[in-house]
Formats: structure tokens, C-alpha cells, sequence
């Protein structure tokens, strides 16, 4: 069984759209939602389709676990990455990643969008956040006067 | 055909189910402040801090966002040998199982009094003094030994009374680049702190290390609790000491470099024995029901405000433990227990241990210290 699945030299994974990713073994042993079919599987090639991620996404993933999977790269290095990963996003794409990241249930890269994310709302007014995850408030204009009041000191 | 695409793909990814797990992995990493900022975006939001489960994710966060230790972050213990004399020691080690014994500051020519370090180390720097015997306070680098005496306050120049003097902290100004210490002085013919304050029988006052001098303030604050002794502590730029009246507990904060003070009233009654203890970086209090096991350890968002407090830890401990002693790296709790000895309860993994490695001494004080051979600095420093 181990010698079955050692000899898995490739994986295909299938995005969405219908964009198509070779990658090593290695770079998928986060994703615990792709291990975990590649462990039912008795096959040398496995291709794996992944309905809740689009492309442009999986290409970033994909790119954030070679970068931390690699040997060679310090650790400087990575987190050098890693502040550049995340400013080239826009905040649609943190919160498609953090998504994509549940499904494929990647708890390291999991918490590195939610920390993401939180560094950019914290600090921020109640309607930037409800503009940013699309919330809409179901307080009456009563209850949440109330709740501001009450909480008047985090808004200074 | 790639814009119809990308629209599709909008579509797809409805971010208005953001599930609770999402929003609860997002929100568990801001500060406190934001947190309740953020309970008014909606009423599934606002619950989240009522939620256990919230809690336990904000907390286990909280404790792992902690800088890793090295070899300079060690233990400054104060505690009695066997012959009652007073010995200091550095420990260090995953169990404290390393000891390095320091010689006691020579300044001091005797040694069955226990010292106290007033407040926290700062940048390698502890300031020592006797409790109850008003002597000479000391600054003192342990790494280096380099002492320095800290000279008598305004109010040992006049004879006209019996004085008290409290000490009330220890503390760097970051504005100045200084040391100081802030000290209470109470005149009074029955002793401290029976009869009643008013500006004739009290002030403040201010020691600076850069001018060498005692400087008194022109107002009065609230003065800690006589059994507060070795709480009271510094952070960023300010000194802390807990006070409090039969009807209510607070926390007095007190900025070095403007002079401003804060207070900040705890949300428990006042019957309660209290703590104040640092907790990776945010001012915390542990509180214990008067003759029980059970610690509330609370963390404050916002000095001067009452409601920022959050309860993050409740915490049964076994009926051995005396008191608390401090909150040292990793979310260690220490305690002080009935027999003298101490013992450490580890917040994240709830594991409740005795400290066995020590020499069987009598712990008196423990605080969290970084070796620092930098020199004490100031301007008479010969």
C-alpha cells in the first residue's frame, strides 16, 4: 500500500473552470480535503476535481505551498513571500482564498488569509466591514443605536 | 467570453454566506477594541463573544501569538534558603530544571529581609527595595551586576512627622529615554493609611535616573492596596497598581511620561483577591473568590474602560495554591502553595504541575526577565 501510493508521481487537480494543474505529491499534503481522496484512490495518476475553486485561485494556492513546501528556501525567504502574496491581493481575493482554503481544508494557509484579512479590517468602521463581507444588518436602527452606545468606547 | 466567465465565477462564490467558522477564524485575530467595534455589524456578530467556542478560538490565538523564547528569557526568583536568608536565582529550562545562583546587590549589608522587585524588569533592570522597611531603593542589572542607588525621596529632608512612603512602580519613559519611579508620601502621627488623606499630610513623587532627583507632583491619585504588593507592574510607557474602596476594585495606570493617570474599575466586586499580570503583551487580572480555587484571568482592551475587560480564562485549580505569583512565558501561570513552594499551571494545555526543581526554598517573587547587559545609564552613574 505505502510502495502504491509513493509511486504517485503526479497530481491533476481540476479547478472550476476547467483549468487543469499538474503538481507533485508534496505540494498537496496540506490540502487535507485532495489528500484524503488521494488516500481512497489505489492508483498511480490521480486526477482530482476541485468544483469550489476557480483557477486563478488554485494557481495561488499552488504557488503558496511550493514556496512553503521547498527545502531550499529560508525562512526569511518565505515570509518574505508571504508579505508580498498578500499585498498584491485585493480583498475579494483574501476572502475567495480563505473559502477556497475551508474547502480544502488547509488549516495553516487558513489561518494565514484570516490573519490577513484581520489586519485589513481591523481598526475599520462597522460599514467598511459590512461592505467588505457583504453583510447586511439586521438590527433595527434602534437596536444598534443601543449596541453603539453601549460599546461607545471602540469607537473613539 | 473571459468577463461572462469571470461574472459566472462571482456568481458562484456568493459571499454572502460567509459561514460562522470563516468569520469566527477572521475575527479570533483582532484586538479587543475592534471586537466590539465589530458586534454592531450584525446580530450573529454580536453574539460571538458570548459564544464558547469563540472564546476558546480567540484565547488559544491569543496565547500562541507569542514571540519565541531564547536563551536570555529566563526567570528572576526571589526566595529564603533554609537559614532564612535572602537568595536570588535565575531559572530557565522547559521545567525550570536550570538554576544559576546570583550574589545579592552589596548595597544592602544584611540579608533576612526579603526584596522585593518593584514591578517588572525593564530592558535587563530591576528596581529592588526591602517591603515594610523603607530603606534605600536599588536599580540592579542582574546580567551584569551594576548596581545603583536610587537616592532618598523630597520628604526624608524634613523632620516634622512620621512618614510613610509607599512605593508605587518602576518604569521607562520612552519620550525622555528614562528610568523612574513613582513613590506615595503620607505624614501621619497614627501610621499609613489609617487617617485620612488631604494635600497637607500627602503627595507624590517622581524620581528620574537621567537627573538623579526627586521632583513631587501637584496632584493626588488613588494609592494601591496594602496586599498588592509585587503586582504592580509596568507597560508600554506606564505604571500599574490595583487599589480599591469596600464597594469596588480598580486599576490605577499611570503614564511616565506626561503624568496623566487612568482608572479603570474592574467588573467584579471588590471582594475578590486580585492580580495584575501581563498576558503576552495586554494588562490582565487574575481574580479569586476570597477561600476558593477558582481564578478568572480577564484581559483589558482599553485602559480607563470598565467594559473592555474580557474574561478569557476560568480556571479550578487544586486547594494547595496560596496565591498567584505571576503569568511567565507560554501561558504559564504560577502559583505560590500553602508550603512556600511553587507550582505552574499551564493555560494551554491545563496542565498543573509542582516546580520541583527548586532548592526548597520559600518563593517569594517570580518575574518574567530578559538578559540585557546594557549598562543602567544616567548621568551620575560613576
Amino acid at each position: 500500500m505505502a510502495a502504491e501510493k509513493s509511486s504517485i508521481k503526479i497530481i491533476t487537480l481540476i479547478a472550476a473552470d476547467g483549468s487543469v494543474f499538474e503538481v507533485e505529491p508534496n505540494i498537496v499534503k496540506e490540502m487535507k480535503t485532495v489528500q484524503s481522496y488521494i488516500d481512497e484512490l489505489d492508483q498511480n495518476t490521480v486526477s482530482i476535481p476541485l468544483p469550489n475553486v476557480f483557477g486563478n485561485d488554485l494557481a495561488m494556492i499552488i504557488e503558496y505551498c511550493k514556496k512553503h513546501a521547498s527545502e531550499e528556501e529560508t525562512k526569511e525567504a518565505k515570509e518574505e513571500f508571504d508579505f508580498e502574496f498578500v499585498k498584491r491581493m485585493k480583498s475579494d481575493d483574501k476572502l475567495r482564498l480563505l473559502q477556497a482554503a475551508s474547502y480544502l481544508n488547509m488549516e495553516s494557509f487558513l489561518q494565514f488569509m484570516a490573519k490577513a484579512i484581520a489586519a485589513e479590517i481591523e481598526n475599520q468602521s462597522v460599514e467598511f466591514v459590512r461592505d467588505y463581507f457583504q453583510i447586511e444588518s439586521d438590527f433595527t436602527p434602534e437596536e444598534e443605536a443601543e449596541l453603539r452606545k453601549e460599546n461607545e468606547w471602540a469607537f473613539k | 467570453m473571459d468577463s461572462t466567465n469571470e461574472e459566472n465565477n462571482k456568481k458562484k462564490v456568493n459571499r454572502k454566506y460567509i459561514p460562522d467558522d470563516i468569520s469566527i477564524s477572521i475575527l479570533s485575530k483582532l484586538p479587543i477594541k475592534s471586537l466590539k467595534r465589530f458586534s454592531c455589524v450584525s446580530k450573529s456578530w454580536s453574539l460571538f463573544l458570548q459564544n464558547p467556542n469563540f472564546i476558546s478560538i480567540f484565547r488559544n490565538y491569543f496565547l500562541s501569538n507569542s514571540d519565541p523564547l531564547d536563551d536570555d528569557d529566563v526567570y528572576l526568583v526571589f526566595d529564603w534558603d533554609a537559614e532564612q536568608h535572602e537568595m536570588m536565582s535565575f531559572l530557565s529550562g522547559e521545567r525550570l530544571q536550570n538554576v544559576e545562583y546570583l550574589a545579592p546587590p552589596t548595597v544592602y549589608d544584611y540579608y533576612r529581609f526579603l526584596f522585593h522587585s518593584l514591578g517588572t524588569a525593564i530592558n535587563g533592570i530591576v528596581c529592588i527595595y526591602i517591603n515594610g522597611v523603607h530603606e534605600k531603593a536599588v536599580l540592579w542589572n542582574p546580567t551584569t551586576t551594576e548596581t545603583y542607588v536610587v537616592p532618598s525621596g523630597l520628604a526624608e529632608l524634613r523632620q516634622d512627622g512620621a512618614n510613610c512612603y509607599i512605593f508605587h512602580g518602576f518604569g521607562y519613559d520612552p519620550v525622555a529615554d528614562d528610568y523612574k519611579i513613582i513613590q506615595h508620601v503620607h505624614f501621619s502621627l497614627f501610621g499609613y493609611p489609617f487617617s485620612i488623606e488631604h494635600k497637607d499630610n500627602t503627595f507624590w513623587e517622581i524620581y528620574s535616573l537621567r537627573t538623579n532627583s526627586w521632583t513631587q507632583l501637584d496632584f493626588l491619585m488613588p494609592t494601591r492596596h496594602l496586599r498588592s504588593v509585587g503586582t504592580e507592574l509596568y507597560l508600554n510607557g506606564m505604571c500599574h497598581w490595583w487599589g480599591k474602596t469596600p464597594y469596588e476594585a480598580y486599576v490605577v495606570s499611570f503614564n511616565l511620561s506626561n503624568y496623566e493617570f487612568f482608572i479603570t474599575p474592574l467588573d467584579m466586586h471588590a471582594n475578590f483577591r486580585f492580580n495584575l499580570v501581563v498576558l503576552n503583551g495586554s494588562l490582565a487580572m487574575i481574580s479569586n473568590v476570597k477561600n476558593t480555587t477558582f481564578y478568572v484571568i480577564s484581559i483589558l482592551g482599553e485602559i480607563g474602560v470598565k467594559e473592555s475587560w474580557i474574561r478569557l480564562f476560568e480556571v479550578d485549580v487544586m486547594s494547595c495554591v496560596n496565591r498567584p505569583l505571576t503569568i511567565g512565558y507560554k501561558g504559564n501561570l504560577f502559583f505560590l502553595k500553602k508550603d512556600g513552594k511553587a507550582a505552574c499551571f499551564d493555560l494551554t494545555t491545563g496542565v498543573f504541575e509542582d516546580i520541583d526543581s527548586h532548592r526548597g526554598g520559600l518563593i517569594g517573587q517570580i518575574i518574567v526577565y530578559k538578559k540585557n547587559l546594557r549598562p543602567i545609564g544616567g548621568i551620575n552613574n560613576d
